[in-house]
């Protein structure tokens, strides 16, 4: 009884004394932040300690973590008496959007930001802490050449920039060579070979086209081949139930894996990788992982009959700095200097070697991989490039919209009611 | 045992009442006013918009397929967690050996998480990789999409109900293991069977566990939400969906925060009606031994 | 403990070792059932990412802890700290439910006052509320506390979310306790707190020790909340640092086993320790008639 009793004394003080000490160290925590936002004005680099929060998406196993870690450490090593502190969360499961969102809504939004463009910035601007860059980029030609104009123009929000375009996307059809040349296939770069792919393939017990059903890729590469940019930009336009109606019949001819329904991008991914079906339409972030293999080629979506949308591109910038405005000026400072480094040709340049596609202009480091390259050739040679479908609407219609693909695919409903349901959550949202 | 002193009632109560209040009941009642706004992208902008919500609920097919299923969900977690939970536990202590085994053993699926028991349930369900096609191939058999419209509620039901019978286990053996001795010798002089006396002693005797286990299988069942969203992420069509996956997916995906509160009150009034149902049909008395 | 096994078997001849043996078929089946998964999960962590998705279900073909290497070299992931931080976090919760449930559930089970079948309403209202409607607003209460940043911002949220659990289960074990050694220490003029730390408190070991290591478990693989009360690298418990490898590009599914088998290690010896205490405290429990 005894033992027993001193046994149990000695955990309750261990935890106990573990609580303290954690106690200690979340209270030396708060006490930091509460110093450093206690700060007089000063010049910047005047050796004053200036402490800097950035929340980027580059967290986990993102592919440019390595890039953002080598170029967070070397700024620091060349401001010394700047130290930043690393809120990076990663994108999935909304992870970054719900911090990004309970910041904002607590006014605790971090210094920097590299963040989603598009209807996030509208939040971001509501909360009226966000600078506008055209002031800055006026100060300092310099850095404002080293954007591509016409890229700076497309991430604007009412008509002022808030977000620094950096790292793009594209999306393309990806497609095994070799498979295809065991079966004496065409590349799939018209829409007559790319059927008949999808039929030969089939019947040889090829998966034509790895895709889940829930992720939005081939649906949107469909109607862009249909409808052309202009046609993307009305949200569910009846002009789009061609496209749709395609989907029905791919899905009939076997173009798709048999559990599409259930599968997510990871599988789909791991099935074209695995060499378990020939073609992919994904985006450029898959590249990255694929390039080892010399087989895999990158073309744009073939033109659909009676389509406008030829050789058009899904690309964006998803992504961009943000910083926040700040009275206190080595502060602001500090930051302004952050992102200048971020996006100068030598750091960008390192990004661009793991993949993407860039608004800045990038040193080329010599090392990119053959399928990367391809890619931004394929981007370089488009006729236009167009933000995917959901920059232009709300996200519950276009979670709502995809939903309904799926049960078009199996022949539950029409293209004209699924596009008529989403049009209307389209419509109550837009009020 | 029955104290009256009202300082100390106080005393021992605020601070689970404070604590429940800031973090639950303050966010609910907050819900409860959102469920009747407009409230999209977690903006600023909240506009009152009085039942429309509501209206949509009603009308809304998803949500009739996942109250059907959420209603599936907690009596499979009512018959086969928490009954299955209850028969094991008999079993066990009936036995002599393996006793400290088997209460080891059963616990394992609950210490690893529900991401990843979701994530190996999705690859025994995949068409391509499979376990179940591998074993189909393995005999013979043509390959199934096991995952259909009409399947993937039930087949999603096996990992969540499997993977917390063991917590009910543990529990009732907590239960049965307090019962003192003397209470079965007087009956067993009687010669009764074994199962007369599970049935007869045992379960009635832990009817107050019982009821708790109910209460725990009724909100559990509510609350399950990454197995499902993991492996079938509430499809084919929609066709497992349940009020939590649902309300997640209004409330991150969609970013419609209103309609998705109005989700979260539906679950509650849910949640309460069963739990006031389950206890008025198992409470009598309590017994005290 | 009572013997359905035996009365099953003292019928005579062949019968008296079929009724244990259908028993012990029963029990091991479902050992089994419990036991793969974990191995599933050892042996997933040996292969390499393609070969978990071809080669689920068999034996690796390669034997190697490549898995395990990659994550350490994962964008700076100290597991050490995280391993830290995630014992701090959860033993503080299960610390706080413990004591801040065990004081309500002494009231609740031995005060006498009206009002009282409110709280339990209110428990089970509290425990019907899914942890991520209120994410959000949890997070604003805590900026209001000004706990944004600390370990107090997940820590709180998670005590007041596991209480109502907690009490359910310690109110009921201690209204089935008799009453007579707290009656002896009340004639011998014993203050209400002795009452409850030195006599009632020892008699529930059991039940704090399996409510106990179910919150810890909780708490141990919550993930949404640390994540986004928690972004700074150092503080994030083990369940954060480890979900890192997955991201929107894609599931390194190799590095995610080996994340899996390192975090489900500790838990597994937290229970077999916390079993011991439970069965000693139930052996001992159980001599009182």
């Amino acid at each position: 009884m005894q033992i027993r009793k001193a046994s149990r004394k000695m955990t309750v003080s261990l935890l106990l004394a573990a609580l303290a000490g954690g106690l200690l160290a979340g209270c030396g925590g708060n006490k930091d932040n509460a110093a450093s936002s206690t700060q007089g004005a000063s010049s910047p680099n005047s050796g004053k300690q200036v402490k800097l929060r950035v929340a980027t998406s580059f967290a986990g196993s993102d592919p440019w973590v390595s890039a953002w870690t080598d170029a967070v450490q070397s700024f620091q090593a060349a401001n010394p008496n700047i130290a930043i502190v690393d809120e990076s969360t990663p994108v999935n499961q909304e992870a970054l959007r719900t911090k990004v969102k309970a910041d904002a809504a607590t006014g605790n939004l971090a210094d920097v930001l590299f963040y989603f463009n598009g209807s996030e910035t509208k939040i971001l601007q509501e909360t009226n802490e966000i600078v506008s860059w055209e002031d800055e980029l006026a100060k300092d030609p310099e850095w404002a050449s080293t954007f591509n104009a016409a890229i700076l123009d497309k991430v604007k929000y009412e008509d002022k920039q808030y977000s620094l375009p950096y790292i793009g996307f594209y999306e393309g059809l990806f497609w095994n060579k070799e498979l295809f040349d065991k079966h004496q296939l065409e590349a799939p770069t018209t829409f007559e070979a790319f059927m008949k792919a999808v039929d030969t393939l089939a019947a040889n017990d090829i998966i034509p086209i790895a895709t889940s059903l829930t992720t939005p890729y081939i649906q949107e590469a469909l109607v862009l081949s249909q409808v052309g940019p202009e046609g993307q930009k009305l949200a569910y336009d009846p002009s789009w139930a061609p496209a749709l109606n395609l989907i029905k019949e791919l899905s009939d001819r076997n173009a798709f894996p048999r559990d599409a329904l259930t599968l997510d991008d990871d599988k789909a991914q791991a099935l074209f990788s695995g060499g378990k079906a020939a073609m992919m339409f994904n985006g450029s972030w898959t590249a990255v992982g694929l390039s080892s293999n010399p087989a895999i080629q990158i073309t744009p979506f073939p033109l659909v009959p009676g389509g406008k949308g030829e050789n058009m591109i899904v690309s964006g910038f998803g992504s961009g700095w943000y910083m926040k405005k700040n009275d206190d000026q080595a502060q602001y400072d500090a930051a302004l200097a952050f992102v200048k480094y971020m996006t100068s040709p030598d750091v960008a340049g390192k990004f661009a070697a793991v993949g993407g596609t860039y608004a800045v202009k990038t040193t080329d480091t010599g090392t990119t991989a053959p399928l990367l390259t391809a890619g931004n050739e394929m981007v370089a040679q488009a006729k236009d490039f167009v933000m995917p479908i959901d920059s232009f609407v709300s996200r519950e219609s276009y979670t709502d919209f995809l939903k309904g693909l799926g049960y078009l695919a199996y022949g539950k409903k029409t293209a004209e009611e699924v596009l008529a349901q989403a049009k209307k959550l389209s419509d109550r949202n837009q009020g | 045992m029955n104290f009256k002193d009202k300082r100390y009632i106080v005393l021992f109560l605020s601070p689970t009442v404070i604590l429940l209040f800031a973090f639950l009941l303050y966010p609910l009642i907050q819900s409860v006013y959102y469920s009747f706004t407009d409230w999209y992208n977690f903006s600023n902008k909240k506009t009152f918009i009085g039942l429309d919500n509501y209206r949509q609920l009603v009308q809304d097919p998803v949500v009739g397929i996942a109250l059907r299923n959420t209603l599936i969900l907690i009596v499979g977690a009512i018959v086969l967690q928490a009954g299955g939970g209850l028969a094991l536990a008999l079993l066990t202590d009936s036995v002599k050996w393996g006793f400290k085994f088997f209460r080891t053993v059963y616990f394992f699926p609950i210490v690893i998480s529900g991401t990843a028991i979701g994530l190996m349930f999705s690859i025994i369900y995949n068409y391509d990789y499979g376990l179940l096609n591998a074993i189909m191939r393995a005999l013979g058999l043509p390959e199934q999409v096991w995952l259909t419209e009409h399947s993937s509620i039930y087949l999603v039901l096996i990992p969540i109900l499997w993977q917390y019978v063991g917590f009910y286990f543990v529990i009732f053996l907590t239960g049965i293991s307090k019962i003192p001795e003397d209470i079965y010798e007087s009956a067993q002089l009687d010669g009764i069977t074994g199962i007369q006396k599970a049935f007869k002693i045992t379960i009635p005797l832990l009817r107050d566990v019982i009821a708790s286990c109910l209460t725990l299988a009724t909100a559990g069942a509510l609350k399950v939400f990454d197995v499902v969203y993991i492996v079938t992420k509430g499809g084919p069509m929609n066709s497992s969906e349940l009020l939590s996956t649902y309300m997640y997916d209004k409330a991150f995906n969609g970013q419609n925060a209103g309609y998705a509160s109005t989700i979260v009150i539906a679950m509650m009034l849910l949640g309460i009606l069963i739990t006031v149902l389950l206890n008025k049909a198992v409470k009598k008395d309590t017994i005290s031994y | 403990m009572s013997t359905v096994a035996e009365n099953i078997g003292q019928r005579r001849g062949p019968g008296r070792y079929a009724g244990r043996t259908v028993v012990y078929a029963l029990l091991i089946a479902w050992a089994c059932t419990t036991i793969v998964p974990l191995l599933w999960v050892l042996l997933s962590s040996l292969k390499s990412s393609d070969e978990i998705l071809t080669n689920a279900f068999g034996l690796p073909d390669t034997f190697s802890f490549v898995n395990y290497v990659k994550l350490n070299e994962y964008g700076n992931l100290n597991i050490l700290r995280g391993f830290a931080n995630s014992l701090l976090i959860s033993g503080s919760v299960v610390l706080g439910v413990a004591f801040f449930g065990g004081l309500a559930s002494f009231v609740l089970s031995r005060f006498q006052f009206r009002g009282k079948s409110l709280f339990n309403v209110l428990f089970v209202v509290c425990m019907l509320l899914p942890q991520f409607a209120v994410i959000i607003p949890n997070f604003m209460i805590i900026k209001e506390l000004h706990l944004n940043g600390t370990y107090w911002s997940v820590i709180l949220p998670q005590i007041a979310g596991n209480l109502s659990f907690a009490i359910l289960m310690m109110t009921g074990f201690m209204a089935a306790l008799p009453g007579e050694l707290e009656e002896a220490a009340v004639v011998d003029g014993a203050s209400i707190w002795k009452i409850f730390w030195r006599i009632l408190l020892p008699l529930c070991v059991p039940i704090f020790a399996t409510v106990s290591i179910m919150i810890f478990l909780w708490s141990y693989n919550e993930l949404l909340m640390p994540l986004v009360y928690l972004p700074v690298r150092d503080m994030q418990p083990i369940s954060v640092l480890l979900s890192l490898v997955s991201n929107a590009y894609g599931t390194d599914y190799g590095a995610m086993m080996a994340a899996i088998a390192i975090s489900i290690a500790p838990l597994l010896v937290l229970y077999m320790i916390s079993q011991e205490t439970v069965i000693k405290g139930l052996t001992a429990g159980a001599v009182k008639g």
